[in-house]
């Protein structure tokens, strides 16, 4: 290789160089940013139609990967709570110790009443306990995929020894 | 054949002396009865690109497992020799260091030759491409713009003084120097990235855990000059942030190693980095 | 990659680029060094790095600054509990109306942020959270100044 760009040196070469236009124009050096390629990917694979492969349809669930998503569900679900209840607070007419007293005399059984604090107080104790477990993940700690599946397996229990504890109440 | 002559002429010379031994001799030198044969269901998915109106669809292989080697790759390379010659995959080492064969089987991303194939025979294996990729054909990605996000997080030593280069070796500390363990030895067989759901709904701008297990193995190179200057090209909601630390990535890496943790340790960076007087680089 | 043209048109003497590819790049380098080595490296690192920032050094931190405070309000949030057992009143109350609505407000933006593509659905799912938000803000105060108060109503709802 090193002859071959020593000999294109010499002075002479130039004439002949006419030859190698061929080779000039398969080697057009068009160098591409990342950015371009990208935008290449999405052209290319827009224009041509081609299937995405399946994922969340085949994709083997894990206990971290549940705890994830319902981490989330109840995060959510309690956001779209509060705001109810804030909405609420503002547009129903009376107060709050009447609505309390309206529950009241429904007479609701004492195991229904425990259950339905057990509804409340679960995703609001498992939402905080892994979000704890988050805040370790933040700051480092927990990394590996056996304490992984260990802090999850201590959020689930305390989530459910919490609530029942809670509804006991 | 010579050697089952021998075999047989020295046993025939022994059964003309004492009885039961030599029959039982006899007998271990006949050839064994046929091992039953394992049969094993792959189901593999199809997609062909030349196919006018081809559907994506799965196709059931059947192997006997006496006659396979033990990993997945092998499978799918005797199904190619001996059964559908178009069947379409990646490989190359088949040792688990090029990250060519890389695939979802039986839900989890791996390398297809450092995965043994599953011996119960009573239940199928499931061969998918990566998951959320546009399909070349059959288990065939198309890779690109994975490519792509790691050449934009320049992965390379970069420093601020290049006069020195060639002269003498970067000098980095043993200490140093062991904090790149478990980060280098990524094969970029993109496994944890395409397992990851962020990066299946944000794949175009969200880089994924293998460019930023990358991305961090040059942040916290000791003699890459550059630290600041990676960093702040992450700040936006997007290129790190979309990682919820949901921990697919490091569950799925078939060779042992935690991008979830490196992600981690980017974030602590991002949050504690001064903006020191950076260059235009 | 656009480095291959730019050296090959800075180095002129001796080295033609008839195949532009990667593996050339060292004999090239190699080759400028005899002529005008400062500029040839100065100009390669320059193009090496034309895809990322072409700004100057103020580059903003708002996003590492946005998951800092993330953390911290979710903390801030965890210390109230306690807190709202132990000292129920107003001060509680007006405290955990904001750290729990902005804590949502953030929470509720990741999974838009996540889930939402296309530029007018994420104008519209952003700025129908902030609405979300401040009336969420507003009946929690409103809770707190005109009836019971956060404190008391969960210790009310839950002596049913």
């Amino acid at each position: 290789m090193a002859l071959l760009l020593r000999s294109m040196a010499r002075p002479g070469f130039h004439a002949s160089r006419s030859q190698f236009g061929v080779l000039y124009r398969h080697a057009v050096p068009m160098g591409t940013t990342a950015k371009e390629e990208m935008n290449k990917f999405w052209d290319k694979n827009n224009r041509l139609n081609r299937p995405m492969s399946p994922h969340i349809t085949i994709y083997r669930w894990s206990i971290p990967m549940v705890m994830s998503i319902t981490f989330r569900g109840t995060g959510v679900g309690l956001s779209g709570g509060i705001s109810l209840f804030a909405v609420a607070a503002m547009v129903l007419p009376g107060n709050y110790p009447q609505y309390l007293d309206l529950i009241h005399s429904l007479s609701f059984g004492p195991q229904f009443l425990a259950f339905t604090k057990f509804a409340l107080a679960f995703p609001v104790s498992y939402h905080t306990l892994n979000g704890i477990r988050h805040l370790m993940w933040d700051v480092g700690k927990g990394f590996q995929i056996p304490d992984v599946y260990r802090s999850g397996y201590v959020v689930m229990a305390l989530s459910v020894l919490t609530s029942i504890g809670l509804a006991c109440l | 054949m010579s050697i089952v002559c021998t075999h047989i002429g020295r046993s025939a010379l022994a059964i003309r002396g004492c009885g039961a031994m030599t029959m039982v001799r006899y007998a271990q030198t006949a050839a064994a009865p046929a091992p039953a044969p394992r049969i094993k269901k792959f189901q593999i998915y199809r997609w062909d690109p030349d196919t006018p109106g081809d559907k994506p669809r799965m196709q059931t292989y059947e192997i006997d497992l006496n006659t396979c080697g033990p990993m997945v790759l092998d499978a799918l390379i005797k199904i190619k020799n001996e059964m559908d010659p178009t069947l379409t995959f990646r490989r190359s080492c088949r040792e688990g260091i090029c990250g060519s064969c890389a695939m979802n089987i039986n839900g989890g991303n791996t390398l297809a030759c450092l995965n043994k194939i599953d011996t119960n025979t009573s239940k199928a294996s499931k061969i998918y491409p990566l998951p959320h990729m546009y399909v070349v054909k059959d288990l065939v990605p198309d890779m690109s713009n994975f490519y792509a996000q790691y050449k934009s997080i320049e992965p390379y030593l970069k420093k601020k003084d290049e006069t020195q280069e060639g002269k003498q070796q970067y000098h980095q500390t043993v200490e140093d120097r062991q904090k790149l363990d478990g980060l280098y030895e990524c094969i970029l067989c993109a496994c944890c990235s395409t397992s990851c759901p962020s990066y299946w709904w944000n794949g175009d701008k969200y880089l994924g855990p293998a460019v930023l297990m990358q991305a961090y193995r040059w942040m916290i190179d000791s003699r890459d000059d550059f630290t600041e200057e990676r960093l702040s090209k992450l700040q936006d909601p997007f290129s790190l942030y979309r990682c919820h630390t949901i921990m697919n990535c490091t569950k799925t890496c078939p060779k042992g190693l935690n991008p979830g943790k490196a992600i981690a340790e980017i974030k602590k960076m991002m949050a504690t980095y001064k903006e020191k007087n950076m260059s235009v680089s | 990659m656009a480095s291959f043209v730019r050296l090959s048109s800075v180095c002129h003497r001796g080295v033609k680029p008839l195949f532009a590819r990667n593996t050339f790049l060292p004999r090239e380098l190699l080759a400028c060094r005899t002529l005008r080595e400062k500029d040839c490296i100065q100009s390669s690192v320059q193009i090496h790095a034309s895809s990322s920032s072409s700004h100057s050094a103020a580059g903003s931190k708002a996003a590492s600054m946005h998951w800092t405070g993330e953390r911290m309000v979710s903390v801030l949030l965890l210390s109230m509990a306690p807190a709202a057992y132990l000292y129920p009143g107003p001060a509680v109350d007006y405290a955990v109306a904001a750290a729990l609505t902005l804590h949502g407000h953030w929470g509720i933006g990741q999974v838009l942020t996540d889930y939402v593509h296309g530029e007018a659905k994420i104008k519209l799912a952003n700025a129908s959270l902030y609405t979300l938000s401040m009336v969420t803000f507003a009946g929690l105060c409103y809770f707190n100044y005109k009836d019971v108060g956060i404190c008391k109503a969960i210790a009310m709802l839950w002596s049913i």
